[in-house]
């Protein structure tokens, strides 16, 4: 029993890891990995159920495991037969310990009453595989939807598809409408269980009587895999601005420490088992641990994904024009490569250039580890969809195609607050944009419904830790302030902003001599090599992400690739602001013109960058009002199926439709007021910024 | 150097994440080691003082400057009736622009403080919406709620008359506080009195749901509170 407990399974998740993944709540979406490749996931699952039923052989107290059991992952196209890979006795069984814990102290009457239940539960075991089969029917069904909703990015309803979808629904309908029925009877049966069933069951979303996260699941309902690029970074990134997918950020990271000395670097097949759990944690916005990666895994990892994301890494427009550069003669190959590369979107810039960068690495130890460029292209070449010839090129030519990307390796963000909080402003603001990009996501994955107890927890930490490192930040920047007036104001007006200390300028203010020429002084300060790059215009990709000030141009990167609208304002503003520093700089020479724009051009940013997760976060709120519709229709169309005969499908299918008009016409609406409401709102908010900067800058002039 | 800073914080950092995960873990699987947690969510308009109030119970201390909130968080140790608690508290934006993030957070509270400043009416209006949109999230019309009138130390600038206030509390069935953020008075109270509705809240919920034998041991302490 000890064994069994809760504790020691969170002290050690590996002993449990297939359990585990479960057993917690967001386990339930796990089946959208499964189902992606149904003849692995077969085999894997049996292996699987074998290994557990021997854990439990110790464990089991009542011997409930039945034969039933081991159809648990089997392929969707049986799904009929088959249940949810979901234990129900163990979880049962883990419930039951629980409530003996709560009991310690109880008496003997309790005994009785357990007996009962007992009893009762062993009728509700058999109810609950029933309605987890349904269960995955359901979700199954809803991934398809998803993967159509993918498909048609901006909800073309009008679709035919969409119609056939919904017949397909109906067949289950009933079944549902079942499985409703048995819960509700379940939770009047059994209250006890409430608390403790937030292991498999979550809480409804206040918008739907339905509860939501079991119809949809995260992995499910916002896979990272198979998703065009930017919205699996959107949906699971690093939060330090490489503009990356963080399984990719992962593997690279993975393979950096551990893969460049191993032979079996892009050589040997991984383990399949632990290919599929990885990609389900990763699928599951789970953490991973070193247990889970190997080398040949990692490898493989960073092949599935790219091997499943719709469109090439070097995008179907300009793919073509990759392969044709690479005949090019010397001088201008490189020109034209560079170009090209530049018209990649940021996403896909950051990819490639890591993964160019990260392949060089693994050539450059060739000695150590046996693989070249022919190794690297035998395992990636099919993935990346590119010629032999192009990527030689490309990673013989990394360093000056990608200057800009340095593999450093990913800290995510504080998931508590450490005893030894960092002290320095730099380390305080950039902890503090990890954080605020965390929390962004937390919001993002809550309005598009998904709200456990767990993901609650999760954002009143990420929350907390966010005001303690505001609060430290502007202690650390008092406390430099007296010290000298010029400099920290700069710095304090950065950090108040979320970028990391521009110490550029400062740096630039202590050396009077040169106040004017920011170009020519960068040699002479004592800055990082990565830093020369500096003065740069807002509309370069992408820069080395761990260097400061160079967050700026990726953020304005994104704009364009979000909201089409923004550069072209931005652009423009940016003539309008240089009219009112231009004076200030005549009385006070320590500010050159230059500094004064890159400052207001960061706190445009900042201010911009605000903007867009609240954007952000309405349109996915509004897009999931979508898909929130779409399964209330279906819902709706269980009921109704339910009270008419199946004679009458006639009936049925005039319902449909108008429901489907019905349908078409509010998400119409949806998209309309989604539309104005952005357009109302980033309106205003041009005009609060513009407001909001002039006063940062009156501030700061005033000040100096 | 900085690469360098990076991978000791990464070190750092794995260490971390090897506890933390299992840490929060634990402490959600057993409330008895951790004492209990109260979410408690500041509402109300703008520059009413929700800041103001939480820092000076938080801190003791008083900000004069007016800087808008989006949402900080806090959490405290605090003795109630002689039991260690944990509150959290929540500071929301009482602006309208940081409306979709607040509902995420209105979800998880379990008590609130609808502040308003008794020198703005517009703000005593406000709180009706804040009401009621609590009430919509939340969905129970019992939900542990305080009407705080913010600012009582500007008695001679007082726009909004005591009576509607008690009023609408009455109205409500809610507890009606006057606070001052600057002179601390009623600070504590007003949280106090909060939890202690969370606190009776929270055990008759698990009365209703534990059957009798939870519901008698709580009762007890209960009545070794009163």
């Amino acid at each position: 029993m000890d064994f069994e407990s809760p504790d020691v399974e969170k002290d050690f998740p590996g002993l449990y890891a297939s359990e585990s993944g479960r057993k917690s709540n967001e386990s339930d979406f796990s089946d959208g990995a499964d189902h992606e490749k149904p003849s692995k996931k077969d085999l894997l699952g049996r292996r699987k159920e074998k290994k557990e039923k021997k854990d439990r052989g110790y464990a089991a107290l009542e011997g409930e495991s039945s034969p039933e059991e081991d159809t648990d992952t089997k392929s969707p196209s049986k799904s009929k037969k088959t249940k949810s890979f979901k234990f129900p006795t163990k979880s049962k069984e883990k419930r039951e310990k629980s409530r003996d814990k709560e009991k310690v102290l109880e008496d003997a009457a309790k005994q009785r009453e357990r007996e009962e239940k007992e009893k009762k539960k062993e009728k509700e075991r058999e109810k609950e595989r029933e309605r987890e089969k349904k269960e995955k029917e359901k979700r199954e069904k809803l991934r398809e939807k998803d993967k159509e909703k993918e498909e048609k990015a901006k909800f073309k309803l009008e679709s035919k598809e969409k119609l056939k979808d919904e017949k397909k629904d109906k067949t289950k309908d009933k079944d549902k409408e079942k499985v409703k029925e048995k819960e509700k009877e379940k939770v009047k049966e059994k209250d006890k269980d409430k608390k403790d069933k937030k292991l498999t069951k979550v809480p409804s979303t206040f918008t739907c009587g339905v509860p939501f996260e079991e119809i949809f699941t995260l992995g499910v309902a916002l896979p990272i895999f198979g998703v065009p690029l930017a919205q699996s970074v959107e949906r699971s990134r690093c939060h330090d601005d490489t503009g990356l997918p963080l399984v990719v950020r992962d593997s690279i990271d993975y393979l950096q420490a551990h893969g460049l000395k191993s032979n079996q670097i892009y050589r040997t097949e991984p383990d399949k088992i632990k290919l599929q759990q990885l990609k389900k944690l990763f699928t599951d916005r789970g953490p991973t641990f070193p247990y889970h990666w190997d080398v040949p895994v990692a490898c493989a990892m960073l092949k599935t994904f790219i091997s499943e994301l719709p469109d090439s890494v070097l995008t179907q427009e300009l793919h073509g024009q990759f392969e044709q550069a690479t005949a090019i003669a010397e001088p201008q190959r490189e020109a034209t490569m560079l170009a090209l590369i530049a018209k990649l979107p940021p996403h896909n810039y950051s990819l490639l250039g890591w993964l160019i960068r990260h392949f060089e690495c693994v050539v450059a130890n060739e000695q150590a580890n046996h693989a070249n460029i022919q190794t690297i292209m035998t395992a990636m070449g099919p993935a990346l969809n590119m010629s032999l010839n192009l990527l030689t090129y490309l990673v013989s030519k990394a360093e000056k195609l990608f200057p800009d990307v340095q593999l450093t390796k990913y800290v995510p963000p504080l998931a508590s607050i450490p005893p030894d909080f960092p002290e320095t402003a730099p380390e305080l603001s950039l902890e503090l944009r990890k954080q605020e990009s965390l929390l962004n996501q937390i919001h993002a994955e809550m309005h598009a419904g998904f709200i456990t107890p767990a993901r609650d927890q999760q954002l009143w930490e990420a929350q907390r830790i966010v005001t303690q490192l505001k609060r430290k930040l502007r202690s650390v920047q008092k406390s430099v302030e007296p010290q000298n007036s010029l400099q920290p104001q700069h710095a304090s007006l950065d950090e108040r902003h979320e970028h990391k200390t521009e110490e550029e300028p400062v740096r630039r203010n202590s050396q009077p001599s040169q106040p004017s020429a920011p170009p020519q002084v960068q040699p002479e300060t004592q800055l990082t090599p990565q830093e020369p790059p500096e003065v740069k215009t807002p509309n370069e990709p992408f820069l080395d992400p761990k260097e400061s000030p160079s967050q700026e141009p990726i953020f304005e990167a994104e704009f364009e690739d979000n909201f089409e609208f923004k550069p072209d304002i931005a652009i423009k503003e940016t003539p309008e602001q240089e009219a009112p520093p231009a004076e200030p700089v005549k009385e006070k020479p320590k500010l050159t013109e230059k500094e004064l724009k890159v400052l207001r051009l960061e706190l445009e940013n900042a201010e911009y960058l605000q903007l867009k997760s609240l954007l952000q976060a309405k349109i996915n709120s509004e897009q999931f009002e979508i898909v929130k519709l779409r399964s209330h229709v279906a819902l709706k169309n269980k009921a109704e199926g339910g009270q008419t005969t199946k004679d009458s499908k006639e009936n049925n299918v005039q319902d449909e439709q108008e429901l489907r008009q019905r349908l078409i016409k509010e998400n119409a609406l949806l998209e309309q007021k989604r539309i104005n409401l952005i357009n109302q709102i980033f309106q205003e908010r041009v005009a609060c910024i513009q407001l909001k900067i002039e006063l940062a800058m009156k501030e700061i002039l005033s000040k100096s | 150097m900085f690469s360098a800073l990076a991978y000791q914080l990464s070190s750092k950092f794995l260490e971390e994440q090897k506890c933390a995960p299992v840490k929060r873990r634990t402490m959600s699987k057993k409330p008895a080691a951790q004492p209990t947690l109260h979410k408690v969510i500041m509402v109300g308009s703008g520059g009413v003082g929700k800041s103001a109030l939480t820092l000076q119970f938080m801190y003791d201390e008083f900000v004069e400057d007016y800087e808008p909130t989006k949402a900080d968080s806090y959490r405290k140790k605090v003795v109630l009736d002689g039991e260690e608690v944990q509150i959290d508290i929540l500071d929301t934006a009482g602006q309208e622009d940081y409306a979709a993030i607040r509902d995420n957070y209105f979800r998880s509270g379990e008590g609130f403080l609808c502040v308003f400043s008794i020198t703005e009416p517009e703000s005593f209006d406000a709180t009706q919406e804040f009401r009621e949109q609590i009430l919509r999230v939340k969905n129970d019309e019992n939900i542990p709620f305080l009407l705080v009138g913010n600012k009582s130390d500007l008695a001679d600038k007082r726009r909004v008359p005591l009576d509607s206030c008690r009023e609408r509390a009455q109205h409500w069935q809610v507890p009606y506080v006057e606070t001052s953020a600057k002179t601390r008075d009623n600070v504590d109270k007003v949280f106090f009195d909060l939890m202690r509705e969370i606190r009776s809240r929270k055990s008759d919920d698990s009365r209703a749901t534990n059957g009798d034998v939870k519901g008698k041991k709580r009762r007890k302490i209960k009545c070794a509170i009163l």
